[in-house]
């Protein structure tokens, strides 16, 4: 990580993928449950950052970071080992082949693609949870696709913002 | 756009080592043998351990908003309604203390007369009390992070007890935290019996934090609403006799060889904050021996002071002299 000379800042990048974990992992507040009794609606977090990350900076953020990240999250969340990572490593290789064209996409395309992406890493944990008996409401798995998309848009600016005031690398 | 990009762009991405392709390739091979592993095996729970260890940091950090929050709603709770709470507390402390004079004689009656008919006297509990310091994100699965861990001597597997009933049991402990699965998890099952009629069977979570099932009762079984459901002992997980459930309907349809019957956890699932970790390990031969020679050499009355002198001690008094 840190071989690549005097103008290689990148806690940025890595710090944002912490962040994108914290914002998983908080438990929601009483009044969500309230409002939304039976309905799964955060966002995923994790997924479109490292997916901002390998079209923005491909030669750093690569799909062995993407895997560890997915570790990362599957140690904190209590989960099988290796639940999140298939989902991110293969979003993270797509996002690589194509971040040339994926840059150039507007705001729309790219949340299309993200919702794509975001619907197989989902579909990978139902399998997942069902062949492992932790039986679960599909509903539950694909309504967060929509609020990703929906964040991305937001997401986006936020992370280029970030990458070209502090000089990410 | 694209100029705003770095201009390493056109470096070559991976001049040495593995193409993009076969490394994303070889996670994914590896994820799937990690996910089978994990599934069938217990042989990643040393790895899981010091991996929750080293990830402690991140527990706390995501539990913040809801740390900074109860503790500002904490604070901002009205003069008027702390005193109330404190003289709610002390009038149910008058309470409890009242009967637990009254446990103390029953539990030395209960123990001399487990002496008497030469039966192995119950295991005596030890708790501690733990802060929930994290919740999972996932609707279904009701696992929990708690902040006690191997440094308190938590075992995996260890049952988990709030004020009212019995909450879940212990999945990995790492040094300073644990994971906690919850009896209401769609995947958790614990083995109870109905404290009125004494049938067995086993009451199976759904995911839902106020139903359980129990999909093994026969049409014909004594069991109706309001019955209180307790933990059988059976599989030696959990201390027998803890509250667990209350049957809250009873639907019998005499085509089907088994009721349909639901129950509610008479434990806070939802809103515990603090939570008992009760110590009731079964004890190995060897380490059973050493403690019962060392607890023959002592005094008696040093039995009731230690923990796990108690615990040696009663475990099997009588069976082991002759």
């Amino acid at each position: 990580m840190s071989d690549h000379g005097h103008h290689s800042r990148q806690w940025p990048l890595w710090t944002s993928l912490l962040v994108a974990v914290l914002f998983t992992l908080t438990p929601a507040p009483d009044w969500y449950g309230t409002l939304f009794p039976d309905i799964n609606l955060r966002p995923i977090w994790l997924l479109p950052v490292c997916f901002y990350w390998a079209i923005a900076l491909p030669q750093r953020f690569s799909v062995g970071s993407a895997w560890l990240f997915g570790l990362l999250l599957d140690v904190t969340s209590g989960g099988l080992l290796g639940r999140h990572t298939i989902g991110l490593v293969i979003s993270v290789w797509i996002a690589q082949r194509f971040y040339l064209q994926l840059r150039q996409f507007p705001f729309g395309q790219q949340a299309i693609v993200v919702g794509l992406l975001a619907m197989l890493q989902q579909l990978l944990l139902l399998w997942i949870d069902g062949a492992t008996g932790v039986l679960s409401k599909p509903m539950h798995y694909f309504t967060p696709v929509f609020t990703t998309m929906m964040l991305w848009p937001l997401l986006f600016p936020l992370l280029r913002k970030l990458r070209i005031s502090l000089h990410v690398r | 756009m694209a100029t705003a990009y770095s201009q390493n762009d056109d470096k070559p991405l991976f001049p040495r080592g593995l193409s993009l392709n076969a490394r994303a390739i070889l996670l994914c091979l590896f994820s799937v043998i990690l996910l089978g592993v994990d599934q069938r095996t217990d042989q990643l729970q040393p790895v899981r351990r010091v991996l929750s260890t080293a990830t402690y940091p991140i527990d706390i950090l995501a539990a913040m908003p809801s740390t900074v929050w109860n503790w500002a709603s904490d604070g901002l709770s009205s003069r008027n309604e702390l005193q109330k709470e404190n003289e709610q507390i002390k009038r149910q402390l008058l309470l409890q203390n009242a009967r637990l004079q009254r446990m103390d004689a029953l539990d030395e009656e209960n123990r001399r007369l487990r002496a008497l008919l030469k039966s192995s006297s119950r295991l005596q509990s030890d708790v501690l009390v733990a802060e929930i310091i994290a919740v999972d994100m996932d609707p279904y699965r009701h696992t929990i992070t708690l902040n006690k861990g191997l440094a308190h001597k938590i075992y995996d597997g260890q049952p988990l007890l709030d004020a009212y009933g019995v909450l879940g049991q212990v999945n990995t402990a790492a040094a300073m935290s644990s994971t906690a699965v919850l009896i209401t998890d769609a995947d958790h099952a614990i083995p109870v019996s109905n404290n009125r009629s004494g049938i067995r069977t086993v009451a199976y979570g759904t995911g839902k934090p106020d139903v359980m099932l129990l999909p093994h009762v026969p049409n014909h079984s004594d069991i109706k609403q309001g019955d209180l459901l307790v933990t059988s002992g059976l599989g030696e997980r959990f201390p027998a006799g803890y509250p667990v459930a209350i049957v809250t309907e009873v639907k019998r349809d005499y085509g089907q060889p088994f009721a349909t019957i639901t129950a509610k956890p008479t434990a806070h699932v939802t809103e515990s904050r603090h939570v008992l970790l009760a110590w009731h390990q079964l004890i190995d031969p060897a380490a059973e021996a050493a403690a019962e020679a060392a607890a023959e050499t002592q005094a008696d009355s040093a039995e009731d002071t230690q923990a796990e002198g108690t615990q040696a001690e009663t475990d099997k008094p009588v069976l082991g002299q002759p």
